[in-house]
């Protein structure tokens, strides 16, 4: 019985062990030990671990974290972000200019000004802001919702310029559908973009040629097509399980850290032998 | 029954001394055989409150002495017991 006992306080926290265990196996040598003490020392090891133990203070502060990010999650609104992608190639014979110039051009007048206030009219976006005047403030979230991203690649055996470039347009809006209209228009006004550059770029090589210019596309030209077309909005950011469950670990971690710090803090009794 | 940590406090305001020999002062006082756990958690909370101390020893069977402040809150505890108790005893009596 009494080799139970000795197993069960190995239970028991190791830092009250290491002030209590000598005294506490004194009195099991003293004691005419029966069951019921086997488990009232299982008991009151249970409630060490949780009560003094660094185990609840850590299951604690987890727990405060993880209600903080609820809360904080609860409180910040949901942002949705829908995503198309673009590719971007010009004919074999259009190489007056790298592709990379020609596509951070299109990035750069995709966000015009004129674009984004159209594209910010046509969904209605930040209706408040606006009602109160503010569309300015309106058009600087519009321009700050809207992200665009490039990467340059060669089409196999076409030698080491880049002709190729995969173009991203995403839109972040509270509303998953809104979301995904932006990033339509926004996908349009590149198109649309291209087109206006090429009929320029074509223009000037006939204004060149001695002949008058068009407003139309004649000849080679650089190819802008819909690889992926726009998503439904995704909630963006990380999903809230992810960051609940993070808040958690890392509660869990610093409360555990702190509740050692402060053990360190308090001098133990050294246990005597 | 009566909180273990008062127990503790009561066997010890009668003079310092050991677990065992708290085990046995108390189920003497008071009938009740405190177990091993439940006698060490007490004294666990009780030295955390600094409402017991242990005294040297160079046995491993350390004597606790109870403090001014374990003293204090004994009797605040007791005096409350004795007018719940008094209280009770003479409602019973009138009923």
């Amino acid at each position: 019985m009494k080799t139970i006992a000795n197993w069960v306080v190995y239970l028991y926290p190791r830092e009250w062990r290491h002030r209590y265990e000598p005294k506490l196996r004194a009195l099991l040598e003293d004691v005419s030990f029966r069951w019921p003490d086997a488990l009232d020392l299982l008991k009151e090891a249970i409630k060490m671990q949780f009560w003094t133990g660094l185990t609840l203070k850590a299951a604690v502060c987890g727990l405060a974290a993880a209600a903080i990010a609820g809360v904080v999650l609860w409180l910040s609104p949901a942002s949705y972000e829908s995503q198309a992608v673009v590719s971007t190639m010009p004919e074999w014979s259009v190489r007056d200019r790298p592709l990379t110039d020609w596509v951070n051009e299109l990035k750069l007048s995709t966000m015009r000004r004129e674009n984004l206030v159209r594209v910010m009219e046509a969904s209605n976006l930040y209706p408040d802001l606006r009602r109160e005047g503010r569309s300015e403030d309106a058009l600087k979230k519009t321009a700050d919702a809207i992200q665009i991203l490039s990467g340059f690649g060669t089409i196999a055996g076409s030698g080491p310029v880049p002709n190729l470039a995969i173009t991203s347009l995403s839109f972040r809006y509270p509303d998953p559908l809104i979301a995904r209209q932006v990033t339509r228009d926004l996908v349009a006004a590149f198109i649309d973009e291209n087109i206006r550059r090429d009929i320029a770029r074509q223009n000037a090589g006939r204004i060149a040629a001695g002949e008058n210019p068009q407003e139309r596309v004649d000849g080679p030209l650089v190819v802008a097509a819909l690889v992926s077309p726009a998503t439904v909005g995704q909630r963006s950011g990380p999903k809230p399980a992810t960051v609940i469950g993070l808040a958690t670990a890392e509660g869990s971690q610093l409360g555990l850290i702190f509740a050692m710090i402060r053990r360190r803090k308090v001098p133990a009794t050294p246990a005597a032998v | 029954m009566l909180e273990p940590s008062l127990l503790v406090l009561s066997s010890l305001a009668g003079g310092d001394k050991h677990g065992y020999a708290m085990m046995v002062d108390i189920e003497a006082f008071a009938g009740v055989r405190l177990g091993p756990g439940t006698l060490y958690g007490a004294i666990t909370r009780l030295e955390e409150r600094g409402w017991i101390k242990p005294l040297d020893s160079d046995d491993r069977r350390r004597p606790y002495r109870i403090t001014a402040e374990g003293k204090k809150h004994l009797k605040e505890q007791l005096s409350m017991f004795d007018q719940v108790a008094r209280t009770g005893l003479s409602r019973l009596k009138h009923s």
